[in-house]
């Protein structure tokens, strides 16, 4: 059954206000790294601190299971822009602007970041990602650009949808499979929270950018959200292209992978610390099957 | 098929096929649920563990 603590943590919070949680945000900080950020907003139009379903889980730890936050469902909508943006090289983006954990990393041939209406203290700015990531980002390594010539590639992107497939060709599944083979025989470091394949990668991030790159779709950044995305499959049906969503067997760590031809799939493999390559089979000994879903479909 | 969420007990609709350890959400609360069981079918709350 579940506790009283669960159900608090799990609840979605509809309506809170905004002071009541940057105020609970800056006396966290400030217990957890002896500084409070000054926060400020510069522009009413958010209301809460938005987050993805997926990172909910790691903001809980820097904000408090009781900090209510609210889930980010529509990008145009919910919050506000103040500018656009892209980096030079690849920029961590923090769970916290005094230095949390990594959220995600943004690279240079990302589609443009927006930067949000919080503004904190140590140059650090509020930053989401076409793929809806937020985090804390140094503001000088904040590189803007024209709204004009960021806002089509951050809201046309073609984004996965729950409960449905995108068109993909078959050309574009064997180029997924000859690519992932690729990377698998390349020594690249899994990273968590890294989306680079010269500095090290994450699971999330290994699908993300490799569904980008040969479907031009787009998938969230964490595990947890890419698992609702499309529409499932039985375990029986697992083809080319396809992501089982899998927790390891001795801790509930959340885990995407990416099947490929001849029963096999490729992963970012925290235990052996790489992209690795083995059987499906192979695969779910050593992890808990969770689900799984068809993202691209060739019609 | 239907079952009730665990947290806020409204009504969860379910494919017949779920295999145990699949996850499931509640569209009313959020909750992330796991199948527990297959016969009788039951399900209880999945918490990922943080990495």
């Amino acid at each position: 059954m579940a506790t009283a603590s669960t159900k608090s943590k799990k609840r979605r919070v509809r309506e809170s206000t905004l002071e009541s949680l940057l105020l609970a945000f800056q006396e966290r900080e400030k217990r957890r790294y002896g500084v409070a950020p000054e926060l400020t907003l510069a522009d009413s139009g958010v209301q809460g601190f938005l987050v993805t379903r997926g990172q909910r889980h790691r903001y809980e730890e820097v904000l408090g299971a009781d900090v209510e936050m609210g889930v980010l469902e529509d990008a145009e909508n919910e919050a506000t822009t103040v500018a656009w943006g892209r980096v030079r090289s690849e920029t961590p983006i923090l769970a916290s602007p005094c230095g949390g954990k990594l959220a995600s990393t943004l690279i240079p041939e990302d589609r443009p970041a927006r930067r949000l209406s919080f503004t904190a203290q140590e140059g650090c700015i509020l930053v989401q990602m076409a793929c809806r990531t937020m985090g804390w980002l140094s503001a000088e390594s904040f590189e803007e650009m024209e709204a004009d010539d960021a806002r089509p590639l951050f809201f046309n992107a073609r984004r996965a949808i729950q409960k449905e497939t995108l068109e993909v060709t078959r050309r574009s599944l064997l180029e997924l499979d000859c690519a992932a083979r690729c990377l698998a025989t390349k020594d690249i470091n899994y990273v968590l929270g890294g989306r680079s394949f010269e500095t090290g990668i994450d699971c999330s991030a290994l699908s993300q950018r490799l569904f980008e790159r040969h479907f031009d779709i787009l998938l969230p950044r964490h595990s947890g959200d890419q698992r609702r995305c499309g529409r499932r499959i039985l375990r029986s049906e697992l083809a080319l292209g396809d992501l089982i969503y899998a927790t390891a067997r001795h801790k509930k760590w959340p885990h995407i992978a990416i099947v490929l031809s001849d029963g096999e799939l490729v992963h970012a493999c925290r235990s052996r610390g790489r992209i690795f390559l083995e059987s499906v089979e192979t695969f779910l000994e050593h992890y808990q099957f969770r689900g799984a879903r068809r993202i691209g479909e060739v019609r | 098929m239907s079952v009730n969420c665990v947290i806020c007990d409204s009504e969860v609709q379910v494919e017949q096929d779920l295999s145990v350890g699949e996850i499931l959400d509640c569209d009313e609360c959020g909750v992330e649920l796991e199948v527990t069981s297959q016969a009788p079918f039951a399900i209880d709350v999945f918490e990922e563990e943080e990495k």
